[in-house]
């Protein structure tokens, strides 16, 4: 709890140093990525925090890569 | 949102050797034993031609626009909507990249040196460096390899010349025993490991200065490297044997565990994996700047700095995210790693080619501009 009431801060911080030069800019679709991307952040660092054991996102490449390497070993004979 | 710093033809040319040998003087050496066994040298040196010609083909691509990176190279020849797709599957390429090598140097030091470290410490010490280096921006991160570069090859050099007392070719025999196929296969991943992951060239390129010279300075740093890895292979499984090599996940450790010169130059490891780190913290450093730069001109963003921070909580968590032990990434997942690798630095480019040559016979208001 206590490590990810930690992490909220610091991502708190970053956003209280960034956002408002951001909203003094008017750039709206900025912000919308910032806020996007602060939230995966944090949620990633939690999890990373706390060592948790999660699917990663490289099963997404092992779905859409084993059938290529299947087929490439069948066709060059290894 | 221009990068306004420039590099020389010499800081790329150390930059691009640095990025070869960076994550494979780790790994290397197993992972191609582990496929063609005795015959891993034959694989090395038979996959630094075809890797000389990844470098040709991603510099052919540099020189259609050559004030261009990647992002902007797809969004102009392949249209807004393919160029996005392709931009947004070459930065995720990007980011995984770099959180997986930051989790080999984290795993690297928290299972040979800090043992009782928890790894999320580990890697906010990484990270910290790697913050300070992109708030300073491309310039001093090339410089900054440039002195670096001496100590590294220093190293490397000194942890060959000093086994080569103990190597004995009855190691490498028998010869060609498993056959054509698996020497293949091994050529296969020799190719995509150490050349396979320069496609974030393709984002730098633009920032090198325009003297003459670039493509040779390149050329000759890549097989420079390739050779450079497929010595220490050789010398691995001369002194060390195939089934050592194969067997220890970190193998230029346990090679440099074995200098011992006179009885007093011993011990010296510590100071071997310190090159190392560097070099894998160099190819870390670029590639999450060309993930950042490619992410601010994909979205058309203001400031590449404003951004920094939400990236760096990402990377954090993706390091520990994207792997769930150091099993998954040196054995599953390694077979199609290589095939991701490959579409990234070489099918990629060439369908800009295609396509570039394809419309510009038809249009001739498509030519260089």
């Amino acid at each position: 709890m206590l490590i990810t009431t930690v992490i909220i801060c610091i991502a708190l911080a970053i956003a209280a140093k960034d956002l408002p030069g951001l909203y003094r800019k008017h750039r709206f679709k900025d912000i919308f990525v910032y806020i996007i991307m602060l939230g995966l952040g944090t949620w990633l660092s939690i999890l990373a925090a706390k060592l948790e054991v999660t699917p990663s996102p490289l099963v997404l490449i092992e779905i859409i890569y084993n059938p290529v390497n299947a087929f490439v070993s069948h066709i060059l004979g290894f | 949102m221009e990068e306004k710093g420039r590099i020389s033809i010499r800081n790329i040319a150390v930059l691009v050797f640095l990025s070869i040998i960076g994550d494979c003087v780790l790994v290397y050496p197993s992972l191609i034993t582990n496929i063609s066994m005795q015959d891993a040298w034959i694989s090395s040196f038979l996959s630094i031609p075809p890797g000389l010609a990844v470098l040709l083909l991603l510099l052919r691509v540099h020189q259609l626009f050559p004030d261009l990176t990647f992002i902007q190279l797809c969004q102009r020849i392949l249209g807004p909507w393919l160029g996005s797709l392709i931009s947004i599957w070459y930065l995720f390429h990007l980011l995984m990249n770099s959180a997986i090598y930051l989790r080999e140097v984290g795993d690297f030091m928290n299972s040979q040196t800090y043992v009782m470290t928890p790894l999320p410490v580990i890697n906010l010490l990484l990270i910290l460096v790697l913050m300070w280096g992109m708030y300073m921006g491309l310039e001093p991160i090339a410089r900054t390899a440039q002195i670096l570069f001496p100590l590294c090859l220093a190293f490397t050099l000194f942890l060959i010349l000093c086994l080569l007392p103990q190597c004995e070719s009855q190691q490498l025999k028998p010869i060609m025993e498993q056959g054509i196929p698996k020497i293949m296969e091994g050529s296969l991943f020799a190719l995509s490991y150490p050349f396979g992951e320069l496609a974030f060239l393709l984002m730098i390129f633009p920032y090198v200065s325009k003297k003459p010279g670039l493509k040779k300075s390149i050329l000759l740093s890549g097989l420079a490297a390739s050779v450079l890895l497929s010595v220490l292979l050789l010398v691995s499984l001369m002194v060390l044997g195939p089934f050592v090599t194969e067997h220890s996940v970190y193998t230029s450790y346990t090679l440099s565990k074995k200098i011992n010169i006179g009885n007093f130059l011993q011990r010296v490891e510590s100071m071997m994996s310190t090159a190392w780190i560097i070099t894998t913290f160099v190819k870390t450093i670029l590639h999450f700047y060309a993930f950042t730069l490619g992410m601010t001109q994909l979205l058309r963003l203001d400031n590449v700095r404003t951004f920094l921070g939400p990236s760096f909580m990402i990377l954090f968590g993706l390091i520990i995210v994207s792997a769930p032990n150091i099993t998954y990434y040196l054995d599953t997942i390694i077979h199609a790693w290589i095939y991701w690798d490959l579409t990234d630095s070489v099918v990629l480019p060439l369908l800009l080619l295609v396509v570039y040559k394809f419309r510009s016979k038809g249009r001739p208001n498509l030519g260089p501009g």
